[in-house]
């Protein structure tokens, strides 16, 4: 393979230090070894506490691997030899984007927020202006660009700080559970906006999930449990094991699991039958094309 | 969602509200100095005009601007009063006697009625000059703008004049949100039936607990997050950051600028050579 992956993570175990006293010191990831290619979109699936948002943050040198090595784009970030400015050019790669949309924003106007990390990068004015303004338009924003963040809503608040990353010109970027704490139109906007820069600009996608309607959505689903991937794949592949994702405590929606199985067996069905409504209809159609064959 | 609105700032497109911030605030340094450095009926009269027509220039309604004034009825009064009763000058002119009393005598002078009409219009000029400046025409951020523009020289000195910078407008930017914390954590306390109104000051006061505990927790998580979010987004201290507004000085901010500079040096004239006007010098 010529082209280096933009990420690697090789034998990867962590352990928070004992911060707590009694009960820490506990390893969260257990030698974590996976590969992401340039242009990506992967889910990332696992219950409360498997220790997604930890790998997210050794990504993102928040943390410090306790052993094992993380390349970003060709890079070992795990080097304590690292410079300043080598640390600052890793997390212009990847920008991540989180829970909870109130706790990431600096700024008291929209467009401040969105200029906040090209300021920190020491971009010239005129250019952060540019990048700005191109980035507000990307996430549907541009008209509440002079609007107070806190009187925005949910979904709103977490499109600008997209728009915020994406104005650092990222490879790749992490949303943790990014779309848990939006309603419905929030969280349909936001999954819109993320599928559209995979597909249209290329973007890698991380996307660290709980819904597994969202996760379907990702080229790739990975799961991880207790500190270990246990499964890695199509969304067709691991969603047609249901009885697995049982044990890692991710309830598959039935629709979904019906969905899968019935592809599995070899069924032409469409990529969003995600509602009931549709897994009927499809049912219906395929009932209809008389394609059925077994009783 | 109740909204505070800090420091009051009113939102119109006036000349003030133009006016470069930095400049602003060295503007409101030297009327302040100004305001003192009247004593004369003469330098007044130049006082008020100068606030009369920032006043106009604002465009803020009058309404307004009387309010700010609201807040300093005390000290307005007990300054009149002070001024009106207790001048002591060898000569003064009594219009009412109250009486002698450790051989002075006491009661109202037209001296005393003079410096205690000076000393409050010094107040009001004082008051209404700076709230126009600062706070009406002024977003809070773009006083911390201002102000950490004019300390950057420190940071030569190692002073970390940005870290202060950020860590008001961070503050800035948390007032909302912490106050929508607050209400609903007094929601849910007084749905557990904590009583917050009854009471003497000592009970109202133990009944604040059980709002502030939960409050600090909660903001400490907040600025934990905030924390990481920020470092993820290569924030880091130094003189290399970049800003996407610049400030930029204009030609109205010298004008300005010049504007006070004269009314402190008239003000030090008219001291100087209409001295043989009644010369007050208060407080
Ligand atoms: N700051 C911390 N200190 C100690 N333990 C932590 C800390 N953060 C998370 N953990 C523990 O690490 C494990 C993984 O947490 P996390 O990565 O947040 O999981 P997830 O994001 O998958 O829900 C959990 O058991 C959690 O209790
Ligand atoms: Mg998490």
């Amino acid at each position: 393979m010529s082209e280096t992956p933009l990420l690697r993570v090789e034998n990867l175990k962590f352990k928070y230090q004992n911060t707590g006293g009694k009960g820490s010191d506990r390893e969260v990831l257990h030698g974590l070894s996976f590969t992401v290619e340039r242009g990506e979109y992967v889910a990332m699936l696992g219950h409360n506490g498997s220790g997604k948002s930890t790998l997210a943050k050794l990504c993102m040198m928040i943390l410090d691997p306790t052993e094992g090595h993380i390349f970003v784009d060709g890079v070992d970030i795990a080097d304590p030899e690292l410079t300043d400015a080598q640390v600052l050019a890793v997390r212009k790669k990847v920008g991540m984007v989180f829970q909870n949309p109130d706790n990431q924003m600096v700024a008291t106007m929209a467009e401040e927020e969105v200029a906040f990390g090209p300021e920190n990068l020491g971009i010239p004015s005129a250019e952060i202006r540019q990048r700005v303004d191109e980035a507000l338009k990307a996430v549907g924003m541009s008209e509440y660009a002079k609007k107070e963040p806190s009187r925005l809503s949910g979904g709103q608040k977490q499109r600008i700080a997209i728009a915020g990353i994406l104005a650092m010109h990222p490879d790749c970027i992490f949303f943790d559970e990014s779309t848990s704490m939006l309603d419905p139109q929030g969280r349909k906007d936001v999954m819109e906006i993320i599928d559209r820069l995979n597909r249209e600009d290329g973007v890698t996608i991380i996307h660290i999930t709980h819904d597994m309607n969202e996760a379907a959505r990702a080229k790739r689903v990975m799961v991880l449990h207790e500190g270990n991937f246990v499964m890695d794949g199509t969304p067709e592949e691991v969603f047609a094991q249901p009885e697995k994702l049982d044990a890692c405590r991710l309830t598959v929606p039935q629709c979904t699991q019906v969905m899968y199985r019935l592809k599995a067996l070899g069924f032409e069905i469409g990529d969003r039958v995600t509602t009931p409504e549709d897994c009927a209809e499809a049912i219906r159609s395929l009932l209809g094309s008389g394609e059925v064959r077994h009783g | 969602m109740k909204s505070i609105s800090l420091g009051r700032y009113y939102a119109a497109d006036s000349v003030i509200h133009r006016l470069d911030p930095r400049g602003k605030i060295v503007l409101t340094i030297l009327f302040i100095v100004s305001t003192f450095l009247a004593k004369n009926v003469i330098s007044f009269a130049l006082l008020i005009l100068f606030v009369a027509a920032l006043s106009l220039l604002s465009r803020v309604p009058l309404s307004l601007i009387l309010r700010s004034l609201r807040g300093v009825t005390v000290v307005i009064i007990f300054a009149a009063l002070i001024n009106l009763f207790l001048t002591n000058i060898d000569q003064a002119t009594f219009l009412v006697e109250f009486g002698e009393w450790n051989g002075r005598m006491y009661g109202i002078t037209v001296e005393g009625l003079i410096r205690s009409g000076c000393m409050v219009l010094r107040i009001i000029c004082l008051i209404i000059g700076t709230t126009l400046l600062l706070t009406y025409t002024m977003t809070p951020i773009e006083l911390t703008d201002g102000i950490s523009n004019l300390l950057h020289p420190l940071m030569k000195i190692h002073i970390p004049v940005d870290l202060f910078a950020m860590m008001m407008s961070i503050a800035l930017r948390f007032i909302p949100t912490l106050s929508e914390d607050a209400e609903r954590i007094m929601n849910a306390q007084k749905s557990r039936g904590t009583n917050f109104s009854d009471g003497g000051l000592i009970r109202k006061a133990r009944a604040l607990i059980p709002i502030l505990i939960p409050l600090f927790v909660s903001s400490f998580k907040r600025g934990e997050e905030l924390a990481v979010a920020m470092e993820c987004r290569c924030y880091h201290s130094g003189d290399d950051r970049t800003r996407m507004e610049v400030l930029k000085w204009h030609v109205r901010d010298t004008l300005f600028f010049l504007l006070l500079i004269a009314l402190g040096a008239g003000i030090v004239l008219i001291n100087i050579f209409f001295a043989w006007i009644p010369y007050f010098t208060v407080l």
